[in-house]
């Protein structure tokens, strides 16, 4: 079983269980998961899309990790920022997943877009496609979720340097035509 | 910072577009755990045809092959079993696709094995453009080698050094072990005895038919990943695999299984061609 270890630092800090209850459920802690779920899901489907580059999978692996958080809500302290935990064991999944080889994960399920949405799609996931996985989770990271570099690093596993070196790649080669 | 536009900045857009999506229905993890215990069943029924095809092939290799016209099915498929540990190397193809409420996915993997040397190659998809890999979730393709260490490469990214290898390569990697799990599963198996022949090609092929018990494939997981394996689920419907071996080499020629669980549905066929001398694996990485 594999230990997904919450980062270190100010954004997250679970509290400890209630040990001595039979059922520790502190009464928000359904509702603010929720709140979670709607808030951060965008931000971690596109993560999760930007090291899997395939929207199927990025949705599984969203999942995977708002079902990591759920079986902890419990011990979470709500009051802090959730999002950098989130992405982290998005990153976690999205690369260890393959390269540890770890059990494998059931069928993505795949949501509809129209045609235009496929097109778009299409066209911009070729050009991602040229990027490596580290770019461009770098480049969502900073140009479309908003962390700056030294945010992003943690949750990305790079340090603040890479992480503006792989900005730099990735814009290079979206900018070239091939 | 009003710096001029690129293409990268409107790829960007594009990109962020295309993933703004809806929210969808957080899945809570009760209703998860059916479909991972069936790609899971997935991944030890194709271990399951690969051990039992690669050792019908290396028995093909045999001097008596011959005898592949006529030997009882459930003599054979034992034999089988209990050669793998003799096998020099297999190339093999297999392909996987899962239908479950309508939406397809899969697995496509080429490569080889050279049991005698301790090494794998090989490539996958997802079996169809940009469709991720059912057995592992998140890229699309990748590439693994174990030759003298583990090596994979996820996509286009570079090939990575994994420490420690691990232990479901490795399963592939001990013939003995294999053979092990996999003659157990074929004496707790319901063999067609009955002696037929199809159609493989321009060729006629004999054809034998296995039917594993739910307990069986349980243990064969349990022998095969440790003890972290959940049981086969309650609705899963029969396994029943058809080997195509061609009696003049015996060699196999085309093998089919089709088994369910609830509504999905999984097809997998696998084709193996003996390789002797055993292939030439050398590690990606100096």
């Amino acid at each position: 079983m594999t230990s997904i270890v919450p980062p270190t630092g100010r954004a997250f800090r679970p509290v400890r269980a209630c040990t001595h209850c039979m059922d520790h459920r502190r009464p928000d802690d359904d509702r603010r998961f929720d709140e979670a779920f709607r808030e951060s899901w965008p931000a971690v489907f596109r993560f999760a899309t930007a090291w899997t580059n395939d929207l199927p999978a990025a949705e599984d692996i969203a999942q995977e990790a708002f079902t990591r958080l759920w079986d902890r809500r419990t011990s979470v302290d709500w009051d802090r920022p959730i999002v950098p935990w989130l992405l982290v064991v998005t990153r976690r999944l999205a690369t260890d997943r393959f390269r540890r080889l770890k059990a494998p994960m059931g069928p993505a399920r795949i949501r509809d877009l129209n045609e235009d949405g496929v097109a778009s799609w299409l066209d911009v996931r070729a050009a991602f496609g040229r990027l490596s996985a580290k770019e461009r989770a770098a480049i969502v990271s900073v140009a479309i979720l908003g962390f700056s570099p030294d945010e992003a690093a943690e949750p990305l596993g790079m340090t603040p340097g890479a992480v503006r070196a792989a900005i730099s790649r990735a814009r290079d080669k979206l900018a070239s035509e091939r | 910072m009003n710096d001029p536009r690129t293409p990268a900045d409107d790829r960007l857009d594009t990109w962020a577009a295309a993933t703004d999506r809806p929210i969808p229905t957080f899945v809570a993890p009760s209703t998860r755990r059916r479909g991972r215990g069936v790609a899971i069943l997935a991944l030890t029924t194709v271990v399951v045809l690969a051990g039992v095809v690669v050792a019908v092939v290396i028995t093909g290799g045999s001097p008596q092959k011959s005898s592949f016209e006529t030997a009882p099915s459930a003599e054979l498929a034992l034999t089988a079993a209990q050669a793998i540990a003799m096998a020099p190397g297999v190339h093999y193809a297999l392909s996987l696709a899962v239908k479950e409420s309508g939406f397809d996915s899969g697995f496509r993997s080429t490569g080889d094995i050279d049991f005698g040397g301790h090494r794998f190659s090989g490539v996958a998809d997802g079996g169809a453009p940009g469709q991720s890999m059912l057995l592992f979730g998140g890229p699309s393709s990748g590439a693994v080698i174990d030759a003298g260490g583990l090596f994979v490469k996820t996509e286009n990214g570079p090939w990575v050094a994994v420490p420690g290898g691990d232990p479901q390569v490795d399963a592939f990697m001990q013939p003995a072990r294999l053979s092990n799990a996999l003659v157990a599963a074929v004496q707790s198996s319901a063999i067609d005895p009955e002696i037929r022949s199809a159609r493989c090609g321009t060729a006629t092929c004999r054809q034998v038919g296995i039917a594993l018990p739910k307990p069986a494939l349980f243990a064969l997981e349990t022998a095969l990943f440790g003890g972290a394996v959940s049981e086969p689920p309650p609705d899963l419907g029969p396994i029943v695999v058809q080997l195509l071996i061609d009696p003049s080499t015996g060699f196999l020629t085309g093998l089919e299984t089709q088994t369910t669980a609830g509504a999905t549905s999984i097809h997998i066929t696998l084709g193996l061609t003996r390789l002797d001398p055993a292939p030439s694996i050398a590690p990606p990485l100096p």
